[in-house]
């Protein structure tokens, strides 16, 4: 397949801050990529890159074989933003703003009038179409905001985070708008903290942390990478001293790695089911008040508490 | 130049949708006219008034119209309204207007009648001689009266003129009378329809006292160009607003360059303060009769400052951050700015050096252009006021596009 992003050693630093670190990888026609990874990761930062808006500290991004840094107005043609952010005119309607921001896209006449109809109708807001944005809910706002980005029809489309702060319908509306535009053949390069929505959407994952891309692939390619092992998560009373807990679990038996969250403990064990007895044992020994065991299989999750030593959440 | 179009259309549009936002925009200069006029007292003018009009008369031609001019101003028609002087010399009668005495001096000069009837004898004329009034530049109201007297006394003797030539030349095509009898016919008034009848007008101002000159007159354009500057500088943080709101990031990468942007934004603004201005100009001249100059001229001026303007504004927002900053640098060049052009004390009594500097701003350059017009400068008087303010709003601009690309990115991850 033939890559419409090709990604080469992107860097950006803000004074002394690397917030994207020698970051290289592809996308090709037709698939959905997500970038997992918690906030301040570098996500956007890669984002406003990619989209022109920040220009590189080094390295370089061809869109459709066009240079972010060289041919930006060009690469602007073949893709489509989502900001994490509504980034919309309040005092207008859905209608004027889509026709605004279609202008600015070359749109006009009864072409641009034909999308506009055809991006509400995709969105379900048509009935909605001549009330101002400012009298929208957040999920119908997010819609609209997904329908700017979509008018011109972009070969890649950017999604930044676009589930933020949805209610679960409109965020089940939007995963699967997402799905219906790669089915047309869109590319989409999809930004997220959530691990479920990485793992509904995406052909292949990349996890990035602190600016650097630490893992890439398919999700059962990633979840390799973490081997045979299981997790296994325990609930614990907020009293307990969760750093010390997981100092006396570390060596104990086949677990490889303790991970200490928020409200308790990830454990990573070989065999969760033949440890578990055991490492309840140790673990109420070492002090812990066990409320709630939950056995994960392995997932995008386990894989970046794997890679990091931390959860995506934390 | 599309987008550029759309870009401003936009912003008016936001404009137009919030009600508060509107109704400031269109009192705003209503109600600062109201403002300056009560500061100013033009609400209690010196101007006498439409009755009793103090009006001297010299009559050098002391022939059938001029004769017939005075007695229009005599006539007991009139006689509540205009109070008339006759005054041999016209130089006492100018002094007389100097002097507060009286709001004009009409000079019928010698010769006057005869440039209109040819007299017995003598050659038909080439030149009509125009009347001269000599106002004080003020009193417009009952200046007003005065002209209105003498135009319709002019177009009375042209349309005599007129008619006269349309029936002769009647009877002439139909036969009834032959090109000898014409003279006798006309009683030696002239049938050309082309006589330029009218009158010239000068006013005082260069040579009065500027104590006694309305305030309002001479603060008005420092005042009204003060209010341009702090309303482009208050419309140009609609860019930081649009940053902080996202929309200009989504602006910025869709297919339209910098420069549209900040030329869509500007041409909105631009429009704005234009618009407000004109309103200020015109409200002032039809409630408070203030002369601001011929209507070309004005518009032009008020293009070319609110550029101007429009440059500093831009300039400002281009390397401040928050919707704050700006306002406040806004507020303090807007009133150094207002100062130096003269919205707080007329600009001839400041000192030479405050003159001189007040022309980095788009206050000072305005201001004095205003003076120009008022004082019946013509657009050529203009050229370098207007060619200063053109290049000190298309550097501002162009400076502002430098720091915009670089200061206008905020990335939160």
């Amino acid at each position: 397949m033939t890559p419409i992003l090709q990604v080469t050693n992107l860097v950006k630093t803000f004074g002394k801050l690397k917030t994207v670190d020698d970051v290289s990888f592809d996308i090709h026609e037709g698939e959905i990529f997500s970038l997992l990874g918690p906030n301040g990761a570098g996500k956007t930062t890669l984002i406003s890159m990619l989209s022109t808006l920040l220009t590189p500290t080094s390295g370089d991004a061809q869109i459709n074989g066009y240079s972010i840094i060289s041919d930006d107005m060009q690469v602007l043609k073949y893709i489509g933003i989502v900001p994490q952010e509504i980034a919309l005119y309040d005092e207008l309607t859905a209608v004027e703003n889509l026709v605004y921001w279609g202008k600015l896209y070359d749109l006009k006449g009864r072409k641009l009038d034909k999308r506009v109809k055809e991006v509400l109708e995709q969105i379900g807001l048509s009935d909605r179409a001549k009330d101002r944005i400012k009298t929208y809910s957040g999920g119908m706002k997010r819609r609209i905001n997904i329908a700017a980005g979509l008018l011109h029809k972009p070969k890649l489309l950017f999604m930044d985070e676009p589930t933020v702060g949805v209610d679960p319908q409109s965020r089940r509306m939007i995963l699967d708008m997402v799905k219906e535009l790669n089915q047309q053949g869109m590319a989409i390069l999809y930004t997220t903290h959530y691990m479920e929505e990485a793992q509904e959407l995406s052909d292949r994952v990349g996890i990035i942390d602190h600016g650097n891309l630490i893992a890439i692939g398919t999700q059962e390619e990633l979840t390799l990478q973490v081997g045979e092992n299981d997790s296994i998560r325990f609930e614990t009373d907020p009293i307990d001293d969760l750093p010390s807990i997981a100092a006396q679990l570390q060596n104990f038996g086949e677990i490889s790695k303790v991970v200490v969250e928020r409200n308790g403990l990830t454990v990573i064990v070989k065999d969760a089911e033949s440890s578990l007895a055991p490492i309840i044992n140790q673990a109420s020994q070492a002090g812990a008040h066990i409320k709630s065991i939950e056995i994960v299989e392995p997932n995008l999750e386990t894989v970046f508490l794997h890679l990091t030593g931390r959860a995506l959440r934390d | 130049m599309r987008k550029i179009w759309q870009i401003a259309l936009k912003d008016l549009k936001l404009i137009v949708r919030d009600p508060m936002a509107l109704v400031f925009y269109l009192l705003a200069p209503f109600l600062l006219t109201l403002g300056m006029a009560a500061i100013t007292g033009a609400f209690s003018s010196d101007d006498p008034g439409l009755s009793n009009i103090p009006l001297v008369i010299t009559n050098a031609d002391k022939g059938q119209l001029g004769d017939g001019l005075v007695n229009v101003f005599q006539s007991d028609e009139l006689e509540p309204l205009i109070a008339p002087v006759i005054e041999e010399s016209f130089e006492t009668s100018r002094k007389l207007v100097d002097e507060r005495q009286a709001v004009a001096a009409l000079l019928i000069p010698e010769g006057f009648t005869a440039s209109i009837i040819p007299q017995t004898g003598l050659p038909a004329p080439t030149d009509v001689i125009q009347l001269q009034l000599y106002t004080d530049g003020e009193s417009i109201h009952s200046i007003g009266v005065v002209r209105v007297i003498i135009e319709t006394f002019l177009n009375e003797v042209e349309s005599t003129q007129v008619t006269l030539s349309t029936v002769l030349t009647k009877l002439l095509s139909a036969g009834l009378i032959t090109p000898d009898e014409v003279p006798g016919l006309t009683g030696g008034f002239s049938t050309e329809s082309e006589t330029n009848l009218g009158y010239t007008i000068e006013s005082n101002d260069k040579t009065f006292d500027q104590k006694n000159a309305s305030y309002l007159a001479m603060i008005a354009p420092g005042m009204a160009l003060m209010f341009l500057m702090w309303n482009v500088t208050a419309g140009s943080v609609s860019f930081l607003i649009e940053r902080r709101e996202y929309t200009l990031q989504r602006n910025l990468v869709s297919p339209t360059r910098g420069y549209q942007i900040i030329l869509g934004k500007s041409l909105g603004l631009f429009l704005r303060g234009f618009t407000q201005v004109r309103i200020l100009v015109l409200t002032s001249t039809l409630l408070f009769g203030l002369t601001w100059g011929s209507w070309l001229e004005v518009i032009l001026l008020i293009a070319f400052a609110t550029y101007g303007a429009l440059g500093w504004g831009m300039f400002l927002t281009s390397f401040l951050k928050t919707p704050s900053q700006v306002s406040n640098a806004g507020t303090a060049i807007g009133l150094l700015f207002g100062l130096l052009g003269g919205g707080f004390l007329p600009i001839v009594a400041m000192p030479t050096w405050m003159q001189t500097v007040a022309k980095v701003s788009p206050n000072g350059l305005g201001s004095q252009g205003f003076n120009i017009l008022g004082a019946g400068g013509s657009l050529g008087d203009l050229t370098m006021i207007l060619l200063q303010l053109f290049l000190m709003g298309t550097l501002l601009l162009i400076l502002a596009s430098i720091f915009f690309r670089r200061n206008i990115i905020l990335v939160n991850d």
